[in-house]
């Protein structure tokens, strides 16, 4: 991966909750390419909306800490330098935000078009009358119907599905480099979901935007993105092209993870599970393999040693035993 | 099967998590000095704080503590008979309150439909009326002895913990353990009081302690306006209306700072009490 | 599950209406939730009933158990007329009808311990004796997974899972023939999701109860269902054998919701049938057939009258289209 637009290195954080400090973000290094999507998935509190919101700056500063040691290169200008008034023209600008609920993440008594066109005029020097123009053209690409008409409508004028492609259209009309997606199709119907990933998929191609997509749903992930992370507890524990995770996941989580969907096109007689439930921030093992507890092979080695990312191939996997995994005997 | 988990008691529960809030513990603790004080100090120290003295406006000494008022009245006698009309006109009058608004609001709420708008339409009426003149013409016909001045500021003041026990119970009625309840067959009876009720009472707690201090700040303009406890009787509110004028407020500040200073404290720590209640009550709060 | 093919509910043309204040004046609209709608179950039975939000899959799983009062139609269950039943006739017959639901977080009371949740049907039936009750409890949620430790916690201090693990506790403890579950794992997380599906496929296979299963999610239906119900504003439009359904998917909006699923596989490539614009309000639904504004094979015919459920294959594959040849 030659030109990568947004390199992340070493992205740790912490929040601080009653007074201790918890890691919620650890060691998370990735490179996005021009024009790829990457997916992230994983189960909730596993740390990938945190990581997407760190790059963003959106964390409350009272009580999370961004580690030192962590670098965000943007087309190889580094990131977490900026001030908060330099990093003001990158947000939105250059990287951009898609959240999950399309209801709450537009403001209710502004009309589309203000909020529109309000986004176009905080970072270009533009007429009012030509960022209405942008707006309205950027809507149309978006698939809303009778553009000119919606722009002087409310969101609560319109449906669910329609506000997702709003935000969609605020997130690009500035032409971002790169595009973040926090499970951008969760909240809506499954006919819906299909528009709207449709939609995504026919705009990388138009504009050559490099996506993060985050979800939890593996289905999305097979069908949009070209690479997947697949994170737990924080860390990023697989790494691969898209194709060669589903064809042959090595972390005992991704292999219980594919294991645990019902298939639609096969017939399951009984899913298999990955035993327990995730650990949340504060009971959270301090050493050995965060996934330990849960894991069908577990050994000695993973209660005291925490392994590292290694790399097989092309594939980025933490876990001591990967490639060659043996399933624990029953005691 | 017999690996019997022993079950903690609520209070237990609820007392193991009321001393972990220091402030609240504090405040009770004052509190129930002052309710010993108002109680016991008379029977021990033989106060009299009716009778006239010579020596008017006394600055504050040995014979007298507080000093004397205007028409030579021992002022800790005063202070201290004050302090059992206005504690219990303050208490009383809020549990009347809260007996006639939580039920109702429960009903209104849980119910929807005829009840919420008889009972929140009536509510909004005595809101809207100058609840004052009520009390005064009530008072004119029935007479201003405790025991009707309690009911009175009492029944004026349901509509507040209605409307706020109301409005909570609006939420929590949608909530889905209600709609469980009501699949598994309970009795409406039952839900509000097992369900509704324990859900949507955290925010009375605060609120209580707001009415019991504007119960005794009413008592204390009734008695101002003539209509409340009538001097020689006394109570922190009519001490404190009684030093209404610049002379005695500049130059005899012993006439009202005590009763005040009462007034003050007893409504902060009734607060913090109700604080340490609400948060103590709340599932969610760590031991 | 097959063998015993008695017939444990019957809904007939069930309508529920809401009423719904106009925006601004005065006046009221009707919100047709569920309209029209006619199925049976059998006993050990598992139907799933699928849609989008806000078709009204809820609303018909809720009015079957008479938690909202019938606007029309006729609901029998177990060979009893049920649809004029007022409170206390019903209370009889709750024993035998449950529900498991959506949000584990919300459908516990806070301020009630794990125990005293589970116990509460037991109390309110009068089942078993006062001090046998706890052992029962305790069974129960032994059954469920749940270690006895969990009896006097309160639900904020168990996660997700564990918490739908409770909730099917209190929905089973009482032995029920029919249990009406709305999205039961939908707010779980995915690892934790194939646990409790499991769990409830165990508690079916092992008392014969019969679901009512309501998922917006297709391949959780398969995985769990015997029979599927499509429904679509209100009405059924498709129903049939689980494995039927998904092999030959006869009704146009089936066919689209079936593709519209992202499939896990990064080797198969779909036609996918996109739909066009959105669900339409059930306040004003188009006349006709529900489906033809987004209709793939819309026709004149569609307009005049709101197609019935036909028997297709004379298996119970019953579809509401006016293009079925």
């Amino acid at each position: 991966m030659e030109n990568s637009i947004l390199e992340v290195k070493n992205l740790k954080v912490d929040f601080i909750m009653d007074g201790e400090r918890v890691n919620a973000v650890h060691e998370v290094s990735f490179k996005l390419g021009k024009g790829r999507t990457l997916g992230i998935v994983g189960e909730s509190g596993c740390g990938k909306s945190v990581s997407a919101t760190s790059i963003m700056r959106l964390l409350p500063k009272i009580n999370t800490i961004v580690d030192d040691c962590t670098s965000i290169k943007l087309d190889d200008e580094e990131l977490t330098t900026l001030s908060d008034k330099e990093f003001q023209k990158v947000r939105g600008n250059r990287i951009s935000m898609i959240f999950q609920e399309p209801m709450t993440s537009l403001n209710p008594v502004y009309t589309i078009g203000k909020q529109l066109i309000e986004m176009v005029q905080s970072h270009q020097k533009i007429s009012k009358k030509d960022a209405f123009e942008t707006c309205v053209e950027m809507l149309e690409k978006v698939g809303i119907p009778e553009a000119r008409k919606r722009m002087k409508e409310y969101p609560h004028q319109l449906s669910g599905g329609m506000r997702q492609r709003v935000m969609i259209a605020m997130a690009l009309v500035c032409n971002p480099e790169v595009l973040i997606a926090d499970e951008p199709t969760t909240a809506l119907d499954v006919t819906i979901q299909a528009q709207i990933l449709e939609l995504m998929n026919k705009l990388k191609e138009d504009t050559k935007t490099s996506i993060i997509l985050i979800t939890h749903d593996m289905g999305v992930v097979a069908e949009v993105t070209d690479e997947v992370m697949v994170m737990y507890a924080g860390e990023v524990v697989e790494h691969d092209d898209v194709k060669e995770i589903f064809h042959n996941p090595m972390h005992p989580y991704t292999i219980g993870l594919l294991d645990s969907i019902p298939k639609l096109n096969q017939n399951t007689e009984r899913l298999l599970t990955i035993d327990g439930t995730v650990p949340t921030l504060k009971n959270m093992p301090k050493v050995g393999c965060r996934f330990a507890d849960r894991c069908h092979y577990c050994q000695d080695l993973c209660r005291t040693e925490s392994p590292a990312l290694k790399k097989v191939g092309t594939r980025e996997v933490r876990c001591h035993f990967a490639g060659n995994l043996k399933a624990k005997e029953d005691k | 099967m017999n690996e019997k988990v022993k079950k903690p008691s609520a209070f237990k529960e609820f007392y193991k998590k009321f001393i972990k809030h220091r402030l609240a513990m504090i405040s009770l603790f004052i509190i129930i000095i002052e309710i010993l004080a108002v109680i016991l100090l008379p029977l021990v120290l033989n106060l009299d704080p009716y009778t006239c003295t010579t020596s008017y406006d006394a600055a504050p000494g040995a014979e007298h503590l507080f000093g004397t008022d205007t028409i030579g009245r021992d002022m800790f006698s005063r202070v201290v008979y004050g302090g059992r009309t206005s504690l219990l006109v303050g208490f009383a009058a809020c549990a009347v309150s809260v007996l006639i608004g939580l039920p109702l609001g429960l009903i209104a709420g849980y119910y929807r439909g005829t009840a919420e708008a008889v009972i929140m339409r009536t509510a909004d009426i005595f809101m809207s009326f100058p609840s004052m003149i009520l009390t005064i013409v009530a008072a004119a016909i029935f007479g201003s002895s405790i025991p009707i001045l309690i009911v009175l500021i009492g029944l004026l003041h349901w509509p507040q913990p209605a409307r706020l026990v109301y409005g909570k119970v609006l939420s929590v009625r949608k909530m889905e353990y209600v709609e469980a309840a009501k699949a598994e067959g309970i009795s409406p009876f039952k839900i509000i009081l097992k369900y509704i009720l324990p859900n949507s009472i955290a925010p009375l707690w605060m609120s209580m302690a707001f009415m019991v201090s504007s119960d005794m700040i009413t008592e204390s303009s009734l008695s101002f306006l003539g209509c409340g406890v009538k001097t020689p009787m006394a109570s922190w509110g009519n001490i404190v209306y009684n030093a209404q004028n610049i002379v005695v407020l500049r130059a005899y500040p012993w006439e009202w700072i005590p009763a005040g200073v009462c007034l003050i404290i007893t409504v902060v720590c009734i607060n913090f009490v109700g604080e340490g209640i609400r948060d103590a009550l709340d599932p969610k709060m760590k031991r | 599950m097959s063998e015993n093919n008695q017939e444990l509910l019957r809904v007939e043309y069930l309508k529920k209406h809401f009423k719904v204040k106009r925006k601004y004046g005065a006046g009221k609209q009707v919100l047709k939730a569920v309209d029209n709608v006619s199925f049976t179950l059998n006993r050990g039975e598992v139907l799933g009933l699928v849609g989008e939000s806000g078709c009204g899959k809820s609303t018909l799983g809720r009015t079957v158990l008479k938690l909202y009062d019938i606007t029309e139609g006729k609901v029998v269950f177990d060979g009893t007329d049920i649809t004029n039943y007022n409170f206390k006739q019903m209370r009889n017959i709750r024993k035998n009808m449950q529900m498991i639901f959506q949000d584990p977080y919300a459908s516990l009371n806070p301020r009630m311990t794990i125990g005293d949740i589970v116990m509460s049907p037991l109390n309110t039936f009068n089942l078993g004796e006062k001090k046998d009750r706890i052992d029962m409890v305790c069974e129960m949620l032994k059954k469920v997974g749940l270690s006895t430790e969990y009896l006097y916690k309160l639900p904020h201090e168990m996660s997700g899972g564990q918490r739908q693990r409770v909730v099917i506790a209190r929905a089973m403890i009482s032995n029920p023939s029919f249990v009406v579950c709305d999205e039961p794992v939908s707010a779980l997380d995915v690892s934790v999701r194939a646990q409790v599906l499991n769990l409830m496929k165990d508690m079916q296979d092992e008392s014969q109860v019969a679901y009512l299963f309501i998922s917006h999610d297709l391949s959780t239906v398969k995985y769990v269902c015997d029979r599927i119900a499509v429904m679509y504003l209100g009405h059924i439009v498709e129903i049939a054998e689980s494995d039927e359904l998904f092999k030959n998917p006869v009704h146009p909006y089936t066919q689209a919701l079936l593709s519209a699923i992202p499939i896990p596989d990064v080797d198969q490539k779909r036609n996918r049938i996109i739909l066009q614009g959105d669900v339409p309000s059930p306040i004003n639904p188009p006349q006709g057939c529900p489906f033809k504004t987004r209709c793939t094979k819309y026709c004149a015919r569609c307009d005049e009258k709101i197609p019935a459920l036909e028997d297709i294959d004379g298996n119970g594959h019953m579809v509401a289209c006016c293009n079925l040849d």
